[in-house]
């Protein structure tokens, strides 16, 4: 049997394996009906990370060359009509593209266009700024507005959008403002960026195209109080929500919406400001709101912020399918604790802890953990748990539970505060014989971690285990086997 | 008192005709199968696959049982690893390009989802790192593109050439 006689759905199936450019492109050039078949997976994602700015900043003009046919698109923007212009002068037939490339686009990825439309104004600066009985216009405007084009070329021509990332990188503020970078420039930025989005959220075209999608991300250097709003109204099938915000309390309203009309929301990430934890992390009200739809959740992660209400876990108590709950560098009290620790959690597999000092703690408390740890409704089939960065409560008894409770783990990373607390380690790793990692941190750098790592050395021999990676960093240390 | 009740074997028939006999749980690895299977109840009829091939049928039928107590695979999603062929499965594939395609048909008439992820993967990986001219001369594939349709696709998806 011949390679022709597969039918598409298999070629199809076979290119999804294949991920890097290069290949790809090989694979559109053997012959038709490979070419028909792997564009759409060439094109799903097209602004990617790259090396080479010449080249991937060819992708502007072939999408805007799809305004020349489409009245529908109906460019008024004059940068991008005299750009284009030119563009004729200089290619007096233009033809048709052999395939609806923009449809097939299934990720925005602010950042990244910003990127590529900041490399093509920089590149094309003769053919953009010089515009007679014009004054030169901003940068950042040219830059944005063909953002916008680019976006709206994608959604009139039938993009069926599943990603929609806005984030901007802090490396690629300075190419937007023309290395100009005060706080009156940036305000500005902010604004402009999000007006150019809240425009693109606007057009039916555009709501047509985000109906379906499944995976919102905003950033933290986006100004969201237009975005949110916006595509609540819009999507209602999201899967996954990641925000991050220096002032989540004055945009919860809006993200409790947008998360609350989801029918099927699994994963949901809320990161605060790691600089600024004062009143405006205040996430309270949305870690109760997550009671409307706690059947759906899987994957919690809330970073950065602080709770004020000591029963507010109870919403995450609820949530029965959970299977990752990640908590980092959160204020909440003793009591929030206390109610995991009575947690079913059936499909738990990875509970993580990290850089979090529960109020109302002191030495001579126990460790808030021990409880949860002893909770044996989900402590047997845990697989990934990392609990590491408070420094003021009891761990030997802590390490001393997990040693009793858990089999299966495969993932740990833990604090190591005195030499005592390595034999129940081992302990732990000896009863988890699946371990793939294991990182200790110490926080008071008082111990070597000496005998702990002679035992992972002669461990891994008798258990057949191949040590993939062994860093000894002194005040932790990182173990991988194969 | 109720033990684990005896499994059935469920006979299969190639499109020659010859008859495989397997137990329920293997051929249960095909979604096809299980779902006739349950459609159907028990039943000493042989259910004919006129798709497959007897010695197609029969590397399937080693394929399902050499992973008969594997877990049903996880959701799909985009993250598709290729370098994650175990020993057994990298020997399994050790076969004729032809016979390899023979299988992702199987697989996929079959929906037995690992399997056709297996063969994909396999060809997949035949396919990565070559130039367009070293792909055709490893599948034996003409290029029908006319010269100026070739230039035109070359042209449009230049942005992502080298990357």
């Amino acid at each position: 049997m011949a390679v022709s006689k597969l039918p598409n759905e298999c070629l199809q199936g076979i290119f999804n394996y294949i991920y890097d450019l290069k290949t790809l492109h090989s694979v559109i050039l053997v012959n038709r009906n490979w070419c028909q078949n792997a564009i759409k997976r060439l094109w799903k994602k097209p602004f990617r990370n790259s090396n080479n700015w010449d080249k991937q900043i060819k992708i502007c003009p072939l999408l805007f060359q799809f305004i020349i046919f489409d009245k529908e698109l109906n460019v008024k923007e004059k940068l991008v009509k005299d750009y284009y212009k030119k563009y004729k002068k200089a290619n007096p037939n233009p033809s048709h593209c052999l395939f609806n490339y923009p449809s097939f686009i299934t990720s925005i990825e602010l950042d990244r266009m910003i990127r590529v439309a900041s490399i093509f104004v920089q590149r094309n600066t003769s053919n953009l700024c010089r515009i007679p009985g014009n004054k030169k216009i901003p940068k950042l405007d040219q830059i944005l507005t063909f953002v916008f084009i680019m976006l709206r070329v994608m959604v009139f021509k039938g993009a069926k959008i599943k990603r929609f990332i806005v984030s901007l990188k802090e490396r690629h503020i300075s190419m937007l403002l023309d290395n100009d970078v005060t706080l009156e420039k940036w305000n500005e930025t902010r604004i402009k960026i999000e007006n150019t989005l809240s425009n693109f959220l606007t057009m039916d075209a555009a709501k047509k195209c985000l109906k379906n999608l499944k995976y919102f991300m905003c950033d933290l250097l986006i100004e969201k109080s237009k975005i949110l709003p916006a595509l609540t109204s819009i999507c209602n099938n999201l899967q996954g929500i990641k925000i991050q915000e220096n002032s989540l309390l004055l945009i919860k309203d809006s993200l409790i919406s947008l998360i609350q009309c989801q029918n099927n929301l699994e994963h949901l990430h809320i990161q605060g400001s790691p600089y600024n934890q004062d009143h405006g992390s205040n996430i309270t009200q949305l870690v109760l709101s997550l009671e409307k739809n706690a059947n759906s959740y899987k994957k919690i992660l809330l970073e950065d912020g602080y709770v004020d209400n000591d029963n507010a876990f109870k919403s995450l108590i609820n949530c029965k399918d959970l299977e990752v709950l990640q908590i980092k560098d959160l204020k909440i009290s003793y009591k929030n604790l206390e109610l995991l620790a009575f947690a079913e959690f059936p499909k738990l597999k990875c509970l993580s802890y990290i850089n979090t000092q529960p109020k109302n703690v002191g030495p001579s408390l126990a460790n808030p953990f021990i409880a949860i740890i002893k909770n044996k409704k989900f402590t047997s089939r845990l697989q990934k748990l990392h609990l590491v960065g408070f420094l003021d409560v009891e761990n030997y008894n802590l390490l001393k539970t997990m040693a009793e409770n858990f089999k299966n783990l495969n993932d740990l990373c833990v604090q190591i505060t005195r030499k005592e607390e390595v034999p129940l380690l081992i302990i732990v790793l000896k009863n988890c014989l699946m371990m793939k990692q294991v990182r200790l941190v110490n926080p008071v750098s008082s111990y070597d971690f000496e005998e702990f790592k002679s035992f992972v050395r002669t461990w891994s021999a008798e258990q057949e285990k191949t040590i993939s990676r062994f860093e000894d960093h002194e005040v932790h240390i990182h173990v991988e086997w194969e | 008192m109720t033990g684990a009740p005896e499994q059935r074997n469920v006979k299969l028939t190639s499109s020659e005709g010859t008859e495989f006999k397997v137990e329920r749980d293997v051929a249960e690895k095909s979604v096809l199968l299980k779902n006739m299977l349950e459609d159907v109840g028990e039943s000493d009829m042989a259910i004919p696959l006129p798709n497959v091939t007897g010695p197609i049928l029969q590397k399937v039928i080693e394929y399902c049982i050499h992973h008969r107590d594997d877990p049903v695979p996880a959701h799909d999603d985009d993250t598709k690893k290729t370098d994650d062929i175990d020993d057994w499965d990298a020997e399994f594939c050790k076969v004729d390009q032809g016979t390899l395609y023979e299988l992702i048909l199987a697989s996929n008439y079959l929906d037995i989802k690992p399997l056709l992820d297996l063969t994909c993967k396999t060809v997949a990986n035949m396919i990565k790192g070559k130039s367009p001219e070293e792909i055709r001369k490893t599948f034996n594939i003409a290029n029908d593109f006319t010269p100026e349709e070739e230039e035109q696709v070359r042209r449009e998806n230049e942005w992502c050439e080298g990357r």
